[in-house]
């Protein structure tokens, strides 16, 4: 038995000591294996769980398929935060009409197999989402009527030369959103149609059996980096010589680093310290004081608070149909229960403004938008008196022990309340912080809500089905111009309103049930108009209206400003990455967005 | 008494109880003495110590002097509890296995044998991490008790089963006295010194348990353990931003009580055991 307590003691002894001693660890020249770490980018926080396909067709790919990457599927226009402009990659700017929306291809550009990546590649990477409703593509047929080619002659100093045009159509019938059909410019990564043709014949023409291919043998792919191997540690990605774009945008140059490898951790503080150490060079996740870190090297875009660019609201997305939390009373007294200041100061290190009522940002592009008289009159701020008497009013009472904790909470019927529970992701630390700070504040004010942390995978399996109670997210945080529609949009929108089960894209909360006898048919009305509305005092109106709405029925809540993406890198390996001060590119950890050109310009220290 | 005594003489134990009472009385009164508030936020983020906050702040500005008075007295207890329901469940079915002996007895053993090889602490992280609501000190506690007591049942069977043959035990037999009469008067004061060291290694194995797989993450909700108070200084990185405050004083507590537990039981193995009795 002494044994045994002796094991327990060398146990919590080695994992105390174990933090010490990786503390402590000398910097040096950490190489792995077949990996120079001069050539090696280490790069990290976006892949969180095991990485199960590299499909671009299927819904949560792993890094770098996906969403916002570029590294290996590019879409035709990327978002310079920075500078406000589109650029282009794949083709050139949009050139908008009032009833289209163009690009012109890049004549140069070419898949890793060396065919040509045309228009052919670009209207079938998007039919595939108007044959198949389950396609990561489907939504965008909701936004256009029609994608049609045409050639251009295009002369310049070199000559003429035949460029390929794709008009886009908006969907004036539908949803009539030039904002979206930008946004989708951006965010659809165009697949080679030959190889994924030939896959989809032999898969029987299901794209769900499709979907099952994991694509992680060389796959044919366009960006500058290919998939070399993975594991459920790691994701290596190697340097493609022949990227089309060096040769295209890049005066010939290649991207600095051979490798870039995503090391797969659990929890922040594996990020911070790998950091510190010089085994990572970026991370897109959140590390506590940054300025306490930065005599190891590392910093991030502005070297005073609030270090970051605050750009996105992360917030509590509240299942509407669930009791009591379908119960508006009850979401306008959590709204008021949660401490926003402990939130800024504690859990995110000072990296928000503060914060006010509602879903438009007070500085920045939308600061127009947001109106102080109006948050004033609507909206809500921490006042735990204020949740108490909510609550009482509404007939709940607050049952607590003899030592002032929560017990339960009975509703006016007398029949006991369901506790609440928080989703978020396990090991997301400021989130972790966040919800922690509003279930004590919510516990406190005599609401039952508990934290939740599960891991990642489940977390975004359980978002598009509905299934939490309280759901922590960041809904679309990348900078675009839509901002804020798409916000309000993918918090209020009941335009595709599914029961619990069924997948939304956006409203996971499922606000606004059309069919039932509450439903506010004006919420879509302003979320249809907006788009269109070209007037900016007609704009300012219809924004007012909806963050009233917003505030009067919380279906979300808001609990800081963040950046879009964090942002931090470290100096010992490679150095002049994108800052304030050495604005070439925006934060985005040189792997999506406008950000990824920043790989052609970093450079080793050792090869300094 | 006389037991007493001789333990008293022993410095290994004065010193162990000294201490180990000390931390018991720290965590019954303090509370009276100090504000011992573990919700309310007093400062910034991880505040040095200083003439307000004895120990400083954690991460979200928590007096870390009331985090321990408060985590001390849950590992504490936690500890006694897990102690308690190892030596009780242990004791009683070794004495029952090995004073029934037969089929009884073979059932017992093979149950302890194969908890046995099951290694515990797997057990015990597998279970916390199934139990996702509701995880109470008192739910900690059964967990550990539940998973530790083998090494009570097996160690107090084999003592239990040499008295078995002693010639009391048959003299009480032939009196008629029932088996349940019979382990209580006639074989538990013989094992008695013996089940109470186990029970003070069960509680020492309690603490560091609890400490163990609250600080990775599966201790008890809604209150503070000494574990739990190293979780967060681990996830919050306090050692990153040289916040020594948040995990050297728990450490420091954890490693004492169990330090304390082990002289006690070391030094009552000198003077109960005779072979060892100087």
């Amino acid at each position: 038995m002494k044994h045994l307590s002796l094991l327990k003691f060398m146990v919590i002894g080695a994992l105390s000591c174990g933090i010490i001693s990786c503390q402590q660890k000398k910097p040096g020249t950490v190489t792995e294996e077949g990996f120079p770490r001069e050539k090696t980018l280490y790069l990290a926080g976006f892949q969180w769980g095991d990485p199960n396909t590299f499909n671009p067709l299927s819904d949560w790919p792993a890094f770098p398929v996906g969403g916002k990457y570029n590294l290996m599927y590019e879409p035709l226009v990327v978002f310079n935060s920075i500078t406000g402009k589109i650029e282009g990659l794949l083709a050139d700017s949009p050139e908008r009409t009032d009833s289209t929306i163009s690009v012109k291809m890049n004549p140069m550009a070419r898949w890793s197999d060396g065919k040509p990546l045309t228009s052919a590649d670009v209207k079938f990477t998007f039919e595939i989402g108007k044959r198949f409703k389950g396609a990561p593509t489907a939504y965008v047929w909701d936004f256009i009527s029609d994608i049609t080619v045409d050639t251009v002659v295009d002369s310049s100093a070199s000559g003429e030369m035949k460029l390929e045009k794709i008009v886009f159509f908006i969907n004036k019938k539908e949803r009539n959103n030039p904002l979206v059909v930008m946004d989708i410019l951006q965010n659809i990564r165009i697949v080679p149609r030959h190889s994924i043709e030939a896959l989809l014949a032999e898969a029987g023409g299901e794209l769900a059996e499709l979907q099952k291919l994991k694509f992680d043998k060389d796959p044919v792919v366009s960006g500058p980096y290919n998939l070399l191997r993975y594991s459920n540690e790691k994701i290596v990605l190697k340097r493609r010589d022949d990227y089309w774009g060096c040769m295209a945008l890049y005066n010939n140059r290649l991207p600095q680093p051979v490798y870039i490898i995503h090391p797969i951790y659990k929890s922040n503080d594996h990020f911070s310290i790998a950091l510190q150490q010089g085994n990572l060079d970026i991370s897109a996740t959140f590390i506590p004081r940054i300025w306490l870190k930065a005599k190891e090297g590392v910093a991030t875009w502005y070297k005073k608070e609030p270090f970051f660019i605050p750009a996105t609201i992360p917030m509590l997305q509240i299942n509407t149909t669930r009791y009591p939390l379908s119960d508006r009373n009850v979401r306008r007294a959590m709204a008021y229960a949660i401490n926003y200041k402990d939130i800024r100061e504690l859990a995110v290190s000072g990296y928000s403004p503060p914060i006010l009522s509602g879903l438009i940002l007070p500085f920045g592009v939308e600061a127009d938008y947001c109106n102080a008289e109006d948050i004033q009159k609507y909206g809500v701020s921490y006042d735990p008196e204020k949740a108490r008497a909510i609550m009482k009013e509404a007939g709940y009472t607050s049952v607590f022990d003899a030592d002032g904790k929560l017990n339960h909470v009975k509703n006016a019927k007398g029949e006991k309340v369901p506790t609440m529970s928080v989703k978020s992701p396990a090991g997301w630390s400021d989130w972790e912080s966040m919800v922690q700070i509003a279930v004590k504040g919510m516990r406190a004010a005599g609401i039952d809500v508990r934290e939740g942390f599960v891991d990642a995978s489940l977390y975004w399996s359980c978002m598009p089905v509905g299934d939490f109670d309280l759901l922590m997210q960041k809904p679309v945080p990348e900078v675009t111009p839509s901002k804020p529609w798409s916000r309000f949009d993918a918090v209020m929108s009941s335009r595709n309103w599914k029961p619990e089960g069924e997948k939304m894209n956006e409203n996971q909360g499922r606000y606004n049930n059309p069919s039932s006898k509450d439903y506010n048919p004006e919420v879509d009305n302003l979320l249809k108009r907006i788009p269109t509305l070209t007037d900016n005092e007609e704009k300012i109106k219809a924004y007012r209206q909806l963050n009233i709405i917003f505030m009067q029925d919380m279906p979300a809540l808001p609990l800081a400003y963040l950046p879009e993406q964090f942002y931090e890198f470290s100096t010992r390996n490679w150095i002049n990455f994108p800052t304030e001060e050495n604005s070439y590119a925006p934060p985005q950890c040189l792997c999506y967005g406008a950000g990824t050109k920043a790989l052609w310009e970093i450079k080793s220290v050792a090869a300094e | 008494m006389k037991l007493l005594l001789n333990l008293l003489k022993t410095p290994m134990f004065v010193i162990g109880t000294t201490i180990f009472f000390g931390t018991v009385l720290v965590a019954l009164f303090a509370p009276m003495m100090y504000h011992v508030d573990i919700i309310a936020r007093v400062g910034m983020p991880y505040m040095p110590p200083g003439k307000e906050h004895l120990l400083g702040t954690n991460h979200l500005g928590v007096d870390m002097m009331s985090l321990l008075i408060k985590g001390l007295g849950s590992s504490l207890y936690v500890g006694f509890l897990a102690g308690m329901i190892a030596t009780v469940t242990g004791t009683l079915l070794g004495i029952y296995g090995g004073f029934k002996g037969g089929w009884q007895d073979d059932f017992i053993t093979l149950i302890t044998n194969l908890f046995l090889v099951i290694p515990t602490f797997v057990v015990l992280i597998l279970i916390s991490s199934s139990l996702k609501e509701g995880r109470s000190l008192a739910l900690i506690a059964g967990i550990i008790g539940a998973t530790a007591w083998t090494w009570s049942a097996r160690a107090v069977r084999a003592q239990s089963a040499s008295i078995k043959s002693r010639d009391h035990i048959a003299l009480a037999r032939v009196n008629g006295e029932g088996t349940l009469k019979i382990v209580v008067k006639q074989i538990l004061p013989y094992l008695f010194s013996y089940v109470f060291m186990v029970f003070i290694m069960q509680t020492a194995s309690g603490i560091l348990s609890e400490a163990c797989i609250s600080m990775i993450g599966l201790g008890p909700y809604d209150t503070v353990s000494l574990g739990t108070i190293l979780n967060e200084a681990m996830r919050n990185e306090a050692l990153g931003d040289g916040a020594w405050w948040a995990f050297i004083p728990p450490m420091i507590l954890i490693t004492i009580i169990v330090f304390a537990l082990n002289f006690i039981n070391t030094s009552m193995e000198g003077v109960f055991n005779p072979r060892l009795r100087k």
